[in-house]
């Protein structure tokens, strides 16, 4: 009787991990997120990480609620914002309760423009917000609003997308899953470096925009803001990997990880066989160095961001010997770096064959995180990722540890659920 | 004929896939072969080489393309490929974190040596899977290891300890054990250092073992039951290599000990047995031959299976002579007798030869079951004649087990030789590939210094012990030490030297 | 199914070992020229009787 339900658990995990590993991501198009993200209604505003009364929220999402609310014109000024999200006529909610993910500190609402990627093999959609262009953060990561934001938005909108959407009716879509693939083994783990993946994605793009038949500066105004944003293709990684996790998502009896993410108090996961329920801990701090002697852990924000979301499709901390680069910014060394992902490697429930990485001496990365394997080894999983000022802005990147309470909650409510009374 | 198969959905860079498809060419019935992904300019690659293309391919699809004999070579073809891309071409050794990570009979023994908290576990996991266990580890409870014992016996795997430290299957030593040339006998030993002297001896006296089935020091206990030996014996009947069983043991229960002798009693193959202490009832009106020592029992063994009388070691004239000469060379106010010993069973020999052949002699000890000899008031502090077994936890406890680590044992002998009374020395030297490299280096310079101090010793190893058995004997003749053929021959030397010296002072 | 049919045979020619625990005797066994590994093993993590309980019945 124990071994049924241990082979149904194992069932699950093989149906839930296979979600991750024959996903297959296409950027399909540029749309509003009210049209896009599923759930996402009018006076509603998304944030990261799990679900938190407006009251404990860090200054940084009390700050994108009131930038929301000026940005969708639910508000003329900060006071009348603050009476109306106290009045409670604005929803609230998470982002990984959405069909999207809530980067930094996640704020989105329905005018915002948002890359729509499909995942053609488990049939789902997800939506993220694309890079700001020069505004590092700006409205949607970092929950900051200004005129020069605002226009910003506007002029991506009006002016940079529309020649994108042309692309892809044209093409029907740009595949991701290749450019992930080899960008791994040119040395991304697709979280906090995406170099390569960029390089890729613009070799496959740029040509077909210089392609379309529209005025050279249309053109050019797009090519620009694509090449010259830092860090461009981080949306597709995180559309695709939260587009395949969906697809496990409800899969009964797996303990498969689908979603994590943080809101600078605490940190929740999600589990398959568990959809819908959050199980949470307090937020982690980060390790890894400052961008200036002048900060210290006494400025860190804890955990705030669902761009783990990509640790969750096997990528990231997971994949920390594709990218010793990034690694050795926490001043480890290349066998360092293999060795995490070894680590990695013990609460996995598989290994993705489409990533196979010249470091591992072609050994594919592991995937899937299982619940049941963090607590028995006690080894939790590494979301690599930047550090966040308390009052504001990026001051370093590292790597933190999600928290064990999670797991322990999770394992919990799982045994509630499925144990046979 | 050419087909062309597709993985869907795959990513692989084209160098593996290149790769692969060399491998797949030089496979049977294969004609030709190419891997790539399904872009146009391999599609193009593929049209011109005469291959149909599938439909429903596209670039982000693997493609395999073979030009093959037939379908079943086209099948195994497309298998290895499938192999060969999932599993990477890892040189790498697999890594285990815990047995659980080992498949199902993937090893034939598992050596454990953890702390008894985690041991017992990690041991019924092993037998799950098919797997010998050989348990160095010593902290688990009677209960747990009968227990333990009985699943093993009833899952067919050989439970070897918890507590034992000497061990050899198929010609591989376990943790401190010798390496001794195969023959017909087959040792189980409840005793280390007991059933590694009769092996040791055997090979000596010109013959071998098949094994060494270590049982740990308490299978002879009541609450246990003699759980392994028992299945051990079952073992070696139906063994075709062993022609003979040699039971090694101190005294132990008194009725599980019966229970073991009956037992010995419904095999067909000749039994010798050795438990150390007995009297000749305990053997009486049983098939065993029974006997008294270590070395008899080596060789009533050797006896049986060659037939002829083996010889080893001094006559008692011999011994006689040695004794007078050597205690001649000792003066007067130099009367005691000092024995560090590494192996219990030596300490324990060496007691109950000396309550034999000198039971004016009293003996102190820090060994808690015997009979042989009166309880040290503290171990750190020898008085008159004293024998220590450093293998006992008083020293264990303070550093590590001496026969890996010698300095222990080569500061006490310091200690010794700091007393003026001190008369002679006698030690155990143990080898084995998983016992200190070294073992007598540290006290030959001692020795040397302090000539008005004999000294005995015995050493137990096998032929193939990396120390070098002959070499050691040689240094320590060399450097003035009597060296004896076994450990009870020692102890019937020092015993003698120790007569003669207590006569003087009568 | 008696236990002599599933008996595992008494090793004869040189046995495969995996070692866990002491270092050494990982040792002694690559100086005999035994196949072994070594089992990287760490004390698992002191579990609340709860989740230890979780881990027997669910994984």
């Amino acid at each position: 009787m124990a071994n049924d339900m241990k082979e149904k658990i194992a069932q699950a995990n093989k149906e839930a991990a296979s979600c991750l590993i024959d996903n297959d991501p296409w950027w399909v198009d540029v749309k509003p997120a009210g049209e896009c993200i599923e759930g996402l209604e009018d006076h509603m505003i998304l944030h990261s990480g799990p679900p938190i009364d407006l009251d404990d929220m860090v200054m940084l999402h009390r700050r994108g609620m009131v930038s929301a609310m000026l940005f969708e014109g639910w508000a003329k000024d900060e006071k009348e914002a603050m009476e109306i999200l106290h009045s409670g006529e604005i929803k609230i909610d998470s982002a990984l309760n959405h069909n999207t993910v809530g980067a930094g500190t996640g704020i989105l609402t329905k005018s915002v423009m948002m890359n729509v990627v499909e995942d053609r093999r488990n049939k789902t959609f997800a939506a993220t917000f694309p890079a700001e262009g020069p505004f590092e953060g700006g409205f949607c990561g970092w929950g900051l609003y200004s005129p020069a934001i605002a226009e910003n938005l506007r002029y991506m909108r009006e002016e940079l997308f529309p020649p994108m959407r042309e692309v892809l009716a044209k093409n029907g879509g740009i595949a991701l899953k290749p450019i992930l693939a080899e960008s791994l083994q040119m040395g991304d783990e697709n979280h906090t470096r995406q170099t390569a993946a960029d390089l890729l994605f613009d070799k496959l793009l740029l040509p077909q925009l210089f392609a379309l038949d529209l005025p050279k500066e249309a053109i050019m105004n797009t090519v620009k803001y694509i090449v010259e944003t830092p860090r461009f293709f981080h949306c597709y990684g995180q559309a695709a990997s939260r587009a395949a996790a969906l697809g496990a998502n409800g899969i009964r009896y797996s303990t498969m990880v689908t979603a994590l993410g943080g809101n600078g108090v605490e940190f929740g996961i999600q589990v398959a066989g568990l959809p819908g329920r959050w199980f949470t801990a307090p937020a982690p701090f980060m390790t890894g160095k400052y961008t200036s002697t002048q900060y210290t852990q006494a400025d860190q924000l804890p955990w705030i961001g669902d761009s783990c979301v990509v640790e969750a499709a096997g990528m990231g901390g997971l994949a920390a010997a594709a990218s010793p680069i990034v690694c050795n910014l926490r001043g480890m060394s290349l066998s360092e770096a293999i060795a995490q992902t070894r680590e990695m490697e013990r609460i996995t429930i598989t290994h993705n064959p489409n990533y196979s990485i010249p470091n591992l001496d072609f050994d594919p990365l592991p995937s899937g995180i299982d619940i049941r394997l963090v607590l028995k080894t006690g080894i939790s999983p590494i979301i690599h990722g930047g550090m966040f000022n308390k009052v504001g802005g990026l001051i370093g990147a590292g790597m933190a540890r999600v928290p064990m309470g999670c797991f322990e909650s999770a394992m919990k409510a799982f045994a509630e659920e499925y144990r046979e009374s | 004929m050419k087909k062309v198969f597709l993985l869907k959905n795959r990513y692989v860079d084209s160098v593996t896939l290149m790769t692969v498809a060399a491998e797949i060419s030089a496979l049977d019935g294969i004609d030709g072969a190419e891997c790539g992904m399904g872009t146009k300019q391999n599609l193009d690659i593929l049209k011109e080489l005469g291959y149909g293309l599938p439909a429903d391919v596209t670039m982000n699809d693997v493609m395999i393309a073979l030009d093959a004999g037939g379908e079943a070579a086209m099948k195994d073809a497309c298998a290895y490929v499938e192999r060969s891309l999932s599993t990477g071409h890892s040189r790498r050794q697999k890594v285990y974190h815990d047995v659980d990570s080992i498949g199902e009979g993937e090893f034939d023994i598992l050596q454990l040596s953890l702390p008894g908290e985690y041991a017992v576990k990690e041991a019924y996991k092993a037998i799950d899977k098919g797997i010998h266990v050989f348990m160095f580890t010593a902290d688990i409870s009677l209960e747990e290891e009968h227990d333990l014992k009985v699943y093993a016996r009833d899952h067919g795997c050989l439970m070897m300890g918890p507590d034992a430290g000497v061990g050899l299957l198929g010609g591989v030593a376990m943790a401190a054990g010798s390496i001794v040339k195969s023959g017909p006998i087959g040792i189980i030993g409840a005793s280390g250092s007991g059933s590694q002297e009769v092996a040791c001896l055997i090979e000596q006296m010109g013959s071998g073992v098949t094994c060494v089935l270590g049982t740990g020091g308490r299978d002879l206990k009541k609450a246990v039951g003699g759980v392994s030996m028992m299945a051990d014996m079952d073992r070696l009947e139906r063994d075709a290599d062993t022609k003979l069983i040699c039971l090694v043991s101190m005294l132990a229960d008194r009725e599980v000990m019966e229970k073991v002798l009956e037992k010995a009693d419904t095999l067909t193959k000749p039994v010798v047995a050795v438990f150390l202490g007995a009297d000749s009832a305990l053997y009486e009106g049983h098939r065993v031959t029974g006997t008294y020592d270590l070395t008899e029992a080596a060789k009533a063994c050797v006896k049986q299976v060659t037939g002829k009388e083996p010889q080893l070691g001094m006559t008692g004239e011999e011994i006689e002579a040695l004794a007078a000469r050597t205690a001649d060379a000792i003066s007067p106010e130099r009367k005691y007798f000092r024995g560090l010993y590494t192996g219990g069973t030596f300490a324990e020999e060496t007691l109950m030869t000396y309550r034999e052949q000198a039971p004016e002699i009293v003996m102190h000890t820090n060994r808690d079951n015997t009979q042989y000899a009166v309880r040290l008031k503290t171990h750190k502090q020898s008085e008159g004649n004293t024998l220590l077994d450093m293998g006992d936890l008083d020293f264990t406890a303070e550093a590590p087990h001496t026969v890996f680590d010698p300095a222990q044992r080569a500061l006490r002998f310091q200690q010794e030789l700091d007393d003026p009374q001190v008369a002679v020395i006698a030690m155990d030297i143990i080898l084995g590939p998983g016992v200190a490299p070294d073992p007598v280096s540290c006290y030959l310079p001692m020795i040397r210094q302090h000539p008005e101090v004999k000294y005995v010793f015995a050493v137990c190893g096998g032929e193939g012990d990396p120390q070098g058995k002959d070499k050691i004997k040689k240094q320590l003749r060399e450097a003035g030490v009597i060296v004896a053929e076994s450990d009870h021959e020692s102890a019937m030397i020092s015993a003698a030297i120790m007569k003669k010296l207590e006569a003087r002072t009568a | 199914m008696s236990a002599v049919n599933m008996e595992k045979p008494i090793p004869k020619e040189k046995p495969s070992v995996a070692n866990l625990g002491i270092k050494l005797f990982y040792d002694s066994m690559i100086a005999q020229n035994t196949r072994c590994v070594q089992i990287e093993w760490v004390p698992p993590i002191k579990q609340s009787a709860e989740v230890e309980e979780l881990l027997n019945e669910f994984l």
